[in-house]
């Protein structure tokens, strides 16, 4: 082999050399996934920062429960057209969302939600960041591109919010939300939430209810 | 030029880090060029940054170890000719592999006058990574100058020494520093290294 005696946990540079040769990217390697969302929210207040905060937790809480420790980062940003904003960061559930920066209150403000992760369906990450965002009460809109393909006309309502999908891969599931037909983990979840739920909650709750 | 190449896992601090690195040597009078790389389609550190004060070049959506290692060439090109800086600090994403970033700078033909990978190492998730990912992280901290073990303000002494002894097996020639780049905790020491 290569000369000397070393195994397959050796870490030395002509083993790792050897794996770099692999054409596996990193991420694949690392068994990670990234998800982004951007877009903009209206009416931006501290309230608002909370609600976002939560929305990052309620997604750390979901890594938590689905890989069995949650191992990665879960970011977003509100910023106005300067730039200008804040940050919040979640590493841990026990430490909390960090939050970093000021933003006064303004009628529109930028945003960006990002999860990296182990462990998880890339998908199913995407829909319980969808969800978290839904359920935080923040009025939002999501930039075109990070809308995925559902099989209802390839549109699908979050609370109000209108989003068209196109994913561009072949990646088919049932996803109705009004109709409660989908299937997916972060869909089933959340109806067992609901379930678990009924009679009390909160007025999206109520109206999800309602809706169903 | 030096160029500084953070090497950690996912939420290990480098980002952190990396402001107080280039407030520092902003400070002292030295030009800095930034470039970070995050692995989803929408990048949240360069806002980090700019909320910060800090112009920072972004690769979003790939990894510059891998899937944007050309784009990552490209900018280090540029870099040198629009900004020509003292420093080049790059930030990959927390599951990239900094011996490979190493080597894509060493083809930019930028010509770095020294280049050094300094690795982080989360104390707080030591055990769950290693226990998860252990191969993975040894791949990220192997090709390290030196380690940093962050969030020393978070872990006991038993769980400190612990971690030293676990990398002290695997990599007896590196430093360890344990450090918090939120107190700032031993920063100084990093500083003093890195004049």
């Amino acid at each position: 082999m290569k000369g000397h005696n070393h195994d397959g946990n050796c870490h030395c540079k002509e083993c790792e050399g050897e794996r770099d040769s692999g054409e596996k990217t990193s991420i694949e390697e690392a068994g990670g996934v990234a998800v982004g969302l951007t877009g903009h929210i209206h009416g931006y207040n501290a309230d608002v920062a909370a609600r976002l905060s939560n929305a990052l937790l309620a997604t750390g809480k979901w890594v938590g429960d689905e890989s069995g420790s949650f191992l990665g980062h879960i970011k977003a940003a509100v910023f106005d057209s300067d730039g200008k904003g804040i940050t919040l960061n979640l590493t841990d559930m026990d430490n909390g969302v960090e939050h970093h920066g000021t933003l006064s209150p303004c009628e529109r403000a930028d945003f960006t939600f990002m999860s990296a992760v182990l462990d998880v369906d890339s998908h199913k990450l995407e829909h319980v960041m969808l969800d978290a965002l839904e359920d935080s009460g923040i009025d939002y809109h999501l930039e075109e591109h990070h809308h995925h393909n559902h099989d209802n006309g390839g549109h699908h309502e979050h609370g109000g919010h209108h989003h068209s999908h196109d994913h561009g891969h072949e990646h088919h599931h049932e996803h109705d939300h009004k109709d409660n037909v989908c299937h997916c983990k972060a869909c089933e979840d959340r109806k067992d939430k609901d379930t678990e739920g009924a009679g009390k909650g909160s007025l999206l709750d109520r109206i999800r209810r309602r809706k169903k | 030029m030096y160029v500084y190449i953070l090497g950690g896992f996912l939420g290990s601090g480098k980002t952190t880090l990396l402001m107080k690195l280039a407030s520092m040597y902003s400070k002292r009078g030295v030009k800095v060029a930034i470039l970070v790389n995050e692995s989803g389609e929408i990048g949240v550190d360069g806002a980090t940054l700019k909320q910060e004060g800090y112009d920072a070049i972004e690769l979003p959506d790939g990894c510059i170890c891998c899937s944007l290692s050309g784009t990552l060439q490209s900018a280090l090109k540029n870099i040198k000719r629009d900004i020509d800086p003292d420093v080049i600090i790059i930030e990959p994403t927390g599951l990239a592999l900094p011996h490979k970033v190493r080597e894509l700078v060493h083809y930019s033909m930028i010509d770095p006058d020294e280049m050094y990978i300094i690795g982080i190492a989360d104390i707080q998730r030591f055990d769950d990574l290693i226990k998860k990912r252990e191969e993975f992280f040894k791949r990220q901290m192997f090709a390290a100058d030196f380690i940093l073990i962050n969030k020393s303000d978070l872990a006991t002494p038993e769980k400190m020494d612990a971690a030293i002894n676990w990398l002290k097996a695997e990599y007896p020639d590196k430093p360890m520093i344990p450090v918090s780049t939120k107190t700032g905790e031993n920063l100084d020491r990093i500083y003093e290294m890195m004049k």
